[in-house]
C-alpha cells in the first residue's frame, strides 16, 4: 500500500465513522417546474412530461390529511437517509394550473370535476450497478377518484410511475428525484382523470333513452 | 487515483459495511403472516445489473456444460426436479424458484392460502478482489418480492430483500468460497421465508 493508498484509506475510515446514523430531507416543491424539470435532468430523470393541458372545466380538489408521507427506502445503500415527500404540494400546484381558470373550486360548490386523493405512497431504492457505481429507483404512486359535478359517482384512479435515477456522492439528490418523479405521477394522475374527464362530457351529450 | 479516492468515500458513507434487509413496502397483513404456501415463483431480472447477471449465468452454463447436463432453453421446463446439487448449473431465473420451495419447505410452509411470489432481482454483484483488497468490496444480491393472493390475484404485499456480504482483504475473498450465486440465492430464499412465516428464528450469521 503505498502513501497515497493510507491516505485515501484514512480519509475513508474518518468520513465513514463521521457520517450521520439517520439524516432527514425534504422534497422540496417551493421551486418552478423549470427548476423541478432541472432537478430532474440533473438526475438522468428522462424524458419528463410537459404539464397537462389546460382543462375547459372547473376543478375542486380534495386531498386527504395521510398523503404527504415519508419515502419508503429500500436496499442497504443510502438507507441512513430520510425523505419526507409533502406531495399534497405539487398535487394542488399542478391541478390549480390544470384547472379552467387557475382558481380551484371548493368541493361540491360550482365543480365540473372533482378529484380526490386518497393515499401517496414513495419507494427509493439504490441499487450498485458496479464497483463504486449505482442508480438510485424512485417509485410513486397515487392512488384515488375522479367524478363529475360534486361527486356522488367516482372512478377510481390509480397511476404508478418509476424512474432510474443518478446516484450521487453523499447519496445526494434523493430529494430532488423524489421531487421530479412525483411530479411525473401527478401529471400521470391528471392525464388519467382528465381522459375519465372526456368520458363524463361524452355520456353527458348522449341524449337520454 | 484522485477518482478512486472520492468514489471510495462516497460509497464508505453511502452503504454500510455489511447488511441483510427485508423492507417492507406493503407489509402482509395479520391473516396472511404464517398462513400461506408458495405455489408459483417468478423470477425476472432488472435491466439495471443485466451484465452482471450474464457474467455468472455464463458460469453457471460452464459448470452445466463440465457436468454433461443439457442446456438450458429459456423455456426450460424440467420433466422431474433437479437435484440440490444441479442448482449451480442453472440459470437464477429456474434455480431461484427451486431454492425458495426448499427453503419454505423446510420452514414448515406447506398449509395455507395459496400465494404467488414475483421477484425482480436488480442487483447481483461479487466481491472484486482488488477493491477487496483496498477498501473492501461485497456480494450482494437483491430485489423486489411482491406477494400476490393466487385466489383472487390481489397483490397482498411487497418487500425489497437485499443481502450484501461484505469481503475485506485476501482472509474474506478466501472465507467466502466458491458458489457465491447459490449462497446469496439461499440467504434470499431464508429472508423471504423467514418474513412470510412470519418466524422470529434467528438466521445464521445474524448477531
Amino acid at each position: 500500500m503505498n502513501a497515497g493508498h493510507k491516505l485515501a484509506a484514512l480519509m475513508i475510515a474518518g468520513i465513514a465513522f463521521a457520517s450521520p446514523t439517520e439524516a432527514k430531507r425534504v422534497a422540496d416543491y417551493s421551486v418552478t417546474d423549470a427548476e423541478l424539470i432541472k432537478w430532474g435532468q440533473e438526475q438522468n430523470i428522462n424524458p419528463l412530461s410537459a404539464l397537462p393541458a389546460k382543462s375547459v372545466s372547473n376543478v375542486a380538489l380534495e386531498i386527504s390529511p395521510s398523503v404527504d408521507h415519508q419515502v419508503v427506502r429500500g436496499g442497504v445503500f443510502c438507507s441512513a437517509w430520510k425523505i419526507d415527500n409533502p406531495i399534497s404540494q405539487i398535487i394542488r400546484s399542478i391541478t390549480t394550473q390544470w384547472d379552467s381558470d387557475g382558481t380551484l373550486a371548493s368541493p361540491g360548490a360550482n365543480a365540473d370535476v372533482t378529484l380526490r386523493i386518497d393515499q401517496a405512497r414513495t419507494f427509493s431504492r439504490c441499487v450498485g450497478t458496479g464497483e463504486l457505481v449505482g442508480t438510485c429507483i424512485t417509485r410513486v404512486a397515487i392512488d384515488g377518484s375522479v367524478s363529475a359535478g360534486s361527486g356522488k359517482e367516482s372512478r377510481p384512479v390509480n397511476v404508478e410511475v418509476e424512474f432510474g435515477g443518478k446516484m450521487g456522492g453523499f447519496c445526494a439528490g434523493m430529494a430532488k428525484s423524489t421531487a421530479a418523479v412525483s411530479r411525473e405521477a401527478v401529471i400521470a394522475f391528471i392525464k388519467a382523470a382528465a381522459n375519465d374527464e372526456a368520458k363524463t362530457a361524452e355520456l353527458k351529450a348522449q341524449p337520454t333513452p | 487515483m484522485r477518482f478512486a479516492v472520492i468514489a471510495a468515500i462516497t460509497l464508505s458513507v453511502s452503504s454500510p459495511a455489511f447488511g441483510k434487509a427485508v423492507k417492507p413496502v406493503q407489509p402482509l397483513s395479520a391473516e396472511y403472516i404464517g398462513k400461506t404456501m408458495i405455489v408459483e415463483t417468478k423470477v425476472t431480472l432488472s435491466d439495471v445489473t443485466r451484465a452482471n447477471f450474464d457474467k455468472l449465468e455464463a458460469k453457471a452454463a460452464g459448470k452445466r456444460a463440465e457436468a454433461g447436463l443439457p442446456v438450458v432453453a429459456k423455456d426450460f421446463a424440467p420433466g422431474e426436479r433437479p437435484k440440490p446439487d444441479d442448482y449451480s448449473t442453472l440459470p437464477i431465473v429456474q434455480m431461484f424458484p427451486l431454492m425458495l420451495e426448499d427453503v419454505a419447505k423446510e420452514r414448515g410452509m406447506t398449509s395455507g392460502k395459496a400465494v404467488r411470489v414475483a421477484v425482480e432481482f436488480d442487483s447481483l454483484k461479487t466481491a472484486n478482489a482488488g477493491a477487496a483488497m483496498l477498501f473492501g468490496s461485497n456480494d450482494q444480491l437483491a430485489g423486489l418480492v411482491t406477494v400476490t393472493d393466487a385466489e383472487s390475484g390481489k397483490k397482498i404485499g411487497e418487500y425489497y430483500v437485499d443481502v450484501l456480504n461484505q469481503r475485506s482483504g485476501l482472509l474474506g475473498l478466501a472465507l467466502r468460497g466458491s458458489g457465491v450465486r447459490e449462497k446469496l440465492a439461499a440467504e434470499f430464499s431464508k429472508r423471504l421465508v423467514q418474513t412470510l412465516s412470519g418466524s422470529k428464528k434467528k438466521i445464521k450469521g445474524d448477531s
